[in-house]
């Protein structure tokens, strides 16, 4: 079984591991059969977000249990527990956080390496395509699950020059459990 | 030592799984019915969690009783023992509740119900591309997975059970 | 064979460092790809209208990914000639490709009894469709479609044109079933390997 990743991972669980470019390659390919599938580039972006996000919502779980996390307190503890934990176990690439707004509800994930992106080039009619778009999903599937109701979107993509991969990720609000039943239930 | 009964909650306060090991006093003569039965369990801990932050002689934010709360704010709500069982209670980050009953003599299961989490709920059920998150499943994995696991720790004794409950 | 030679599509394969050897190969974790590859499926049962259809999209999201590899494993590793036998590229395929692929080469490579153009490739535990079970109005849908895709690809590649299909087999002995691949060659590969060797002959 293959096993490992780079260093900066050597922290994360070690979940059992799939050659990366398997990975790399079998995206790729879903992604153009998207684009096939739906021409028009934004609805090929939505649709990435929406497959991302349904994986967030699952893996969130897989995550909890084997990073041993008991307790999502703050946003900003979130933030640095998705670019130094989650990323690294998943993806065996880590980020790094950055950019906070004032109000610490607003940062970046800033990513150099890109398992999702490599090999890839984006053609020029095909430049409005957010290639990475499923990661966007992910965060806020996943960070749904823990009440953080978030919106993502890509500032920076090497894919169109950028010097990283920069995800925005913007915390709309930070839900409280609510009880789900009428007193009269 | 045995197990009485398990319930999994949803973030939404939905009971996505229930089984039953033992249980004399049936849900007919309690609640009605099993619906009714979850939703009582989801109120118990729910109140006892908001007692017990509130009441926390040690937490300085001095949470008033019934203010609305973040997943895991405040001190954890565990167990509680009664002269006839054991309630054992664990929620995760994501909003999962899992609730075990269990023979009164049982010890600290905070453990066990993290693995059980960790290494059963995770493995069998989320893994699996069937289960839409947040719904009720049925899995026949499941339930071996789970039986072996309780099994291992000591806390499916048949016996012991009905010993506990007579 | 020429990494540059898929321009055509539009989005390519880019030369990347030779990899060394095989312990430096980067790696995801399972569970990414098997997240990616259930929701994959899930897009494809909503939109197709038969099994048929799924694996059919299925196999060509495969096909494209093993074209890649044989690419990128022959720009990688000189020594690999160009397989002009038939029976070369499959051992290859089962052997070193696998093992690129799954980390483990596949379990048998066997002939057909009674046929030429039929090959069997069979892998015990296929790594991808260990966390993919699937609904059960969907019984006859094999997600190893995706990895016959991938076989049939690399022989495309090598210029073997072939249909390739994935079947489960269930074995008392084992917890998962069986995943055997079967390989119909083209008519015109078994005409080009006749006379390669009518010429051999002289």
């Amino acid at each position: 079984m293959l096993r490992g990743g780079p260093p900066g991972a050597r922290n994360a669980p070690s979940l059992e591991q799939i050659n990366a470019e398997v990975f790399t390659l079998t995206y790729g390919s879903i992604v153009r059969q998207l684009i096939s599938d739906f021409e028009d580039i934004e609805e090929v972006n939505k649709q990435l977000e929406q497959m991302g996000y349904n994986m967030g919502i699952r893996l969130v779980d897989e995550f909890l249990a084997k990073a041993k996390i008991t307790r999502c307190s703050s946003f900003k503890d979130t933030a640095e527990v998705v670019a130094k934990q989650a990323l690294p176990m998943f993806l065996n690439v880590s980020a790094n956080v950055a950019n906070w707004s004032p109000d610490q509800t607003e940062c970046s994930l800033i990513l150099t390496d890109n398992p999702l992106a490599d090999f890839v080039e984006l053609p020029e009619e095909h430049r409005d395509l957010k290639y990475c778009n499923v990661l966007a999903g992910v965060v806020r599937g996943a960070l749904e699950m823990v009440n953080m109701e978030v919106e993502c979107r890509w500032v920076g993509d090497m894919l169109k020059g950028d010097d990283c991969y920069e995800l925005r990720v913007k915390l709309k609000e930070h839900r409280d459990e609510k009880f789900p039943y009428k007193d009269d239930d | 030592m045995g197990c009485f009964n398990l319930y999994i909650f949803n973030r939404q306060g939905t009971c996505i799984y229930y089984h039953e090991w033992f249980r004399p006093k049936s849900v007919k003569q309690g609640a009605g019915t099993l619906a009714d039965d979850q939703k009582q369990m989801f109120g118990l801990f729910w109140t006892l969690s908001n007692f017990c932050a509130t009441l926390d002689p040690k937490d300085q934010t001095k949470p008033q009783l019934g203010t609305p709360r973040k997943i895991g704010q405040g001190c954890k709500f565990k167990s509680f023992t009664t002269s006839s069982y054991k309630c054992n209670f664990l929620e995760v980050p994501s909003g999962i509740k899992l609730v075990l009953n269990t023979h009164r003599e049982a010890p600290d299961l905070t453990d066990v119900l993290q693995a059980l989490y960790d290494d059963i709920f995770v493995e069998y059920v989320v893994k699996n591309p069937l289960y839409v998150p947040g719904q009720p499943f049925q899995s026949d994995q499941f339930v071996n997975a789970l039986n072996a696991f309780l099994r291992q720790n000591g806390l499916l004794q048949q016996q012991q059970i009905m010993a506990a409950a007579s | 064979m020429n990494a540059r030679q898929t321009a055509k599509h539009s989005l390519n394969i880019v030369d990347r460092p030779l990899t060394k050897n095989r312990a430096e190969v980067p790696t995801v974790s399972l569970s990414a790809f098997a997240y990616l590859f259930s929701e994959y499926i899930q897009y494809l049962v909503d939109r197709a209208n038969s099994i048929s259809e799924l694996e059919d999209r299925l196999e060509r999201v495969g096909f494209e990914v093993g074209l890649r590899v044989l690419e990128l494993l022959s720009y990688r590793d000189k020594a690999l000639r160009r397989k002009t036998d038939v029976l070369d590229i499959l051992r290859f395929i089962h052997g070193p490709a696998w093992q690129y692929l799954f980390g483990k080469t596949a379990d048998d490579l066997q002939q057909a009894a009674n046929a030429d153009d039929e090959y069997y490739i069979r892998d015990y535990d296929l790594l991808i469709s260990r966390y993919i079970s699937v609904p059960r109005s969907y019984e006859a849908f094999n997600p190893g479609t995706l990895a016959a895709g991938m076989m049939r690809g690399m022989l495309d590649s090598a210029g073997f044109p072939a249909r390739v299909t994935a079947h489960y087999m269930a074995h008392k002995d084992r917890p998962r079933p069986i995943t055997t691949f079967m390989i119909k060659l083209e008519p015109s590969v078994l005409a080009r390997q006749a006379q390669m060797e009518a010429a051999r002959k002289g």
